[in-house]
């Protein structure tokens, strides 16, 4: 991604995705970094499914207002979160997405550089279905390449606490997932896109 | 004083305020996006027992339990939003007449009615005239959470000090945002004292049988109001010194706004802001200094006018200047948009 | 010989403006005699809103709210809940309690908030000039009924219907300005019951000679007959 003042990240899936806790891991994870930041939850009234949106800012420059019109990375979890998403996109946006929940097929008329990461698959496979988000996590810290991996350690560490405490074995599975998720973005740049 | 940055959401920071200026009781009903600040409190309130929680059957009965709770000389405040705002604009205007120190934060949502749960500007007549006021309370619209934490604390000392309504006007992105923000500013607290059952007995009545002794009644209140007015009214002129285009902002869209001004301020633009913190009372000099050489105004704001109508009703006799609307109706608005838009004229 | 009134009540703001004949006078007289008897008018705070009773707003020397329609309850309970050691007593005819007030009312009973929420019932909405209550009797003409017909069978009801949200230790009775030593021992009862920590109410029948459009000894007939309906006695407690 090029150098920013400021990075507008745009995190969108279904409610129960685990959308508002990555969006405030990074959030935190940036804070911590001394980073500016900024992080609001958009959703509707719907207290299950509907599609959750989090809005991201973070860097050194001001933040002016807590949503944004374009996002500088888009990162897509679910089919329904593409048409909801589409007024955010730019010429500069980079589309992530999990590409084991949505088919290229619908991004045809997606106009931007895309950066499948299969995330679901990677998850049940090497990993636990759970952490399918920590592994796009991972991902999107990749990407955005100012925020420490110790921050987001510590960042995930705070929010899932109490889980930890009854399965300390979560701690490690998420840590593999973040590194998973890097590794898989890395990848794709590696084969080119 | 040494700086302590914390990073929190708008709803904490109203909280963590609130209990800062004093705050010792607190009566609400839920509504979004206000809940959290309720469900805050009441966590609050479980743990120490000075504190005071009811959640009643309505916003109307929570108001009304709010002026129990102040006429009993407790720091009592609420939160709400949307229809609850409606509501509580009844006990509201019962603590006008009476000129009791009722607090409230407001963080507006989508209207008219049910709307959406997520945010506006949509609320800003409602909270200066809302009820069948006469408009004798003090509304304060933070721009940021940096001004939100402060403002909380102010609004109690103003209630406190001149015994009026206080409305803290946020909204729902400023309530949900997550953003870095500096705790140590700390205001000292006002006292606070009970109405009843201390000193001298109270009979105090809403109803007058006759019309000339609510007219005495009411020009009593508005000589308070307009002596009080002078202490609490407050504005940022941004850069309008020398500004060709004045935008006209408040709120959130205020602070984006500023973000704007700097921006075009870097091309050379001269642009300036004019940023009521006080929307009630409202600083027309202020306005009207702000404007001196404008040839174009721009008004932003996300209603469908309820801010543009002050504007142009305070700045009547006092500029020639043109005025471009940027409405969007329960919508944000952006830094980008604001620029673009006088790209569009300038 | 001039007339005693409690210590409690203001001499000052007599004679009062309510309607001759008003059944307020006795109400009001009475329930200053408990507060004097029971010595609590330093701890006491009254509420009132805007039906005949906002006329008792300077009626005591007590601490007083005049509020809005339906809302005694409420500030009432916002109030002791600042101040437990408190005695408050709400008034409110028959629409604060049991229409725009009816949620606060019974939202009071279901959370034992230990307040004393005194009801004056004379089957009309008489401040603004006799209109349907939801105690009127069926085919009663009022001004907004005026062929007598509208929905409902039976009248509200009021300390019947607060029993099923009520705790049991809540104190729930009705009484009659026909019989005021019973008046009075239940208003000492739901007085005594507040300070125990619990809800108390008592709903007292009352005639309104101006809206009924009755003389004196219609007024008591004709109140003597609504007993049969509003029976009195204790319903909780």
């Amino acid at each position: 991604m090029v150098k920013k003042d400021i990075y507008k990240i745009l995190i969108a899936g279904e409610g129960g995705q685990g959308i508002q806790s990555i969006a405030h891991i990074l959030a935190k994870a940036a804070y911590e970094c001394g980073h500016n930041v900024s992080y609001m939850p958009n959703y509707g009234v719907e207290q299950r499914g509907g599609v959750s949106l989090g809005f991201i800012q973070l860097g050194k420059g001001p933040i002016g207002f807590p949503k944004f019109a374009k996002a500088d990375l888009l990162v897509v979890m679910c089919e329904r979160a593409i048409e909801r998403t589409e007024q955010y996109i730019s010429q500069e946006t980079l589309y992530l997405y999990d590409a084991d929940l949505i088919s290229s097929i619908k991004l045809s008329g997606i106009r931007a550089e895309k950066l499948p990461i299969p995330a679901t698959s990677t998850a049940s496979k090497k990993l636990d279905p759970k952490v399918f988000n920590i592994i796009l996590l991972g991902a999107i810290v990749n990407e955005i390449g100012i925020i420490k991996n110790k921050m987001v350690e510590n960042a995930l560490g705070e929010n899932f606490a109490d889980k930890y405490v009854l399965k300390p074995q979560l701690r490690n599975l998420n840590l593999k997932a973040l590194d998973m998720g890097q590794k898989l973005a890395q990848e794709v740049y590696k084969n080119g896109k | 004083m040494s700086v302590k940055k914390e990073l929190l959401t708008g709803n904490d920071v109203v909280l963590k305020a609130a209990l800062l200026a004093g705050a010792e009781y607190f009566a609400g009903y839920p509504i979004t996006p206000s809940t959290e600040i309720m469900n805050g409190w009441a966590r609050e309130a479980a743990k120490n027992p000075k504190l005071l929680f009811l959640q009643t059957e309505d916003e109307t009965s929570a108001g009304m339990a709010v002026i129990g709770g102040l006429l009993a000389g407790k720091k009592t405040w609420t939160v709400t939003s949307g229809v609850g705002h409606i509501l509580i604009q009844d006990p509201l205007v019962l603590a006008e007449t009476l000129s009791l120190p009722f607090v409230m934060y407001v963080g507006q949502r989508g209207g008219p009615s049910t709307g959406t749960v997520i945010y506006s500007q949509q609320e800003l007549n409602l909270a200066r005239y809302g009820g069948n006021s006469e408009g004798l309370r003090v509304v304060y619209a933070p721009s940021n959470i940096q001004e939100l934490f402060e403002i909380t604390q102010k609004a109690f000392h103003t209630a406190w000090r001149y015994r009026l309504p206080t409305i803290i006007l946020g909204d729902g992105y400023l309530t949900k945002t997550l953003s870095p923000v500096d705790t140590s500013r700390v205001l000292p607290q006002e006292p606070a004292e009970a109405i009843f059952l201390n000193k001298e007995v109270k009979n105090l009545r809403n109803c007058f049988s006759r019309e000339d002794e609510l007219a005495e009644h009411l020009n009593i209140l508005f000589a308070k109001y307009a002596s009080a007015s002078r202490q609490i009214v407050e504005s940022e002129s941004y850069k309008t010194n020398d500004a060709r285009v004045v935008i006209f902002a408040w709120g959130t869209v205020g602070f984006a706004a500023k973000v704007a001004v700097h921006n075009l301020r870097k091309e050379n633009k001269r642009v300036g802001l004019f940023r009521p913190i006080t929307m009630r009372p409202f600083d027309d000099r202020g306005a009207i200094k702000a404007v001196k050489n404008a040839d174009k105004i721009l008004i932003a704001e996300s209603s469908g006018g309820q801010f543009g109508r002050i504007v142009r009703e305070t700045l009547t006799q006092s500029t020639d200047a043109e005025y471009i609307r940027l409405y969007k109706p329960a919508e944000g608005i952006t830094p980008e948009e604001i620029e673009a838009k006088i790209k569009e004229v300038y | 010989m001039e007339p005693r009134y409690p210590h409690c009540v203001n001499p000052k703001t007599k004679p009062s403006n309510f309607c001759p004949g008003c059944g307020y006078g006795i109400i009001l007289k009475t329930l200053g005699e408990v507060i004097d008897e029971l010595e609590i008018a330093p701890r006491t705070v009254f509420a009132v809103d805007i039906g005949c009773n906002l006329l008792a707003w300077n009626y005591y020397k007590l601490d007083t709210i005049q509020t809005h329609h339906g809302r005694v309850t409420p500030l009432s309970v916002g109030y002791k809940r600042a101040n437990r050691e408190s005695v408050t007593i709400g008034i409110a005819g028959d629409g604060g309690l049991y229409a725009i007030g009816l949620q606060s009312f019974l939202h009071a009973a279901h959370r034992d908030d230990p307040v004393t929420i005194i009801g004056v019932n004379n089957t009309i909405y008489a401040m603004t000039g006799g209109q349907l209550a939801p105690t009127s009797l069926y085919g009663q003409i009022t001004d907004s009924s005026p062929e007598g017909k509208f929905t409902y069978e039976k009248p509200v009801l009021g300390p019947e219907l607060a029993k099923d949200m009520a705790g049991p230790s809540a104190y729930l009775a009705r009484a009659s300005i026909l019989n005021i030593p019973q008046m009075k021992q239940m208003l000492k009862s739901a007085i005594e019951r507040q300070i125990g920590g619990h809800f108390s109410f008592v709903e007292i029948m009352s005639y309104c000679p101006t809206n009924w459009k009755t003389d004196a000894k219609q007024s008591i007939e004709a109140l003597e007959k609504l007993e049969e309906t509003f029976k009195l006695g204790v319903i909780n407690g």
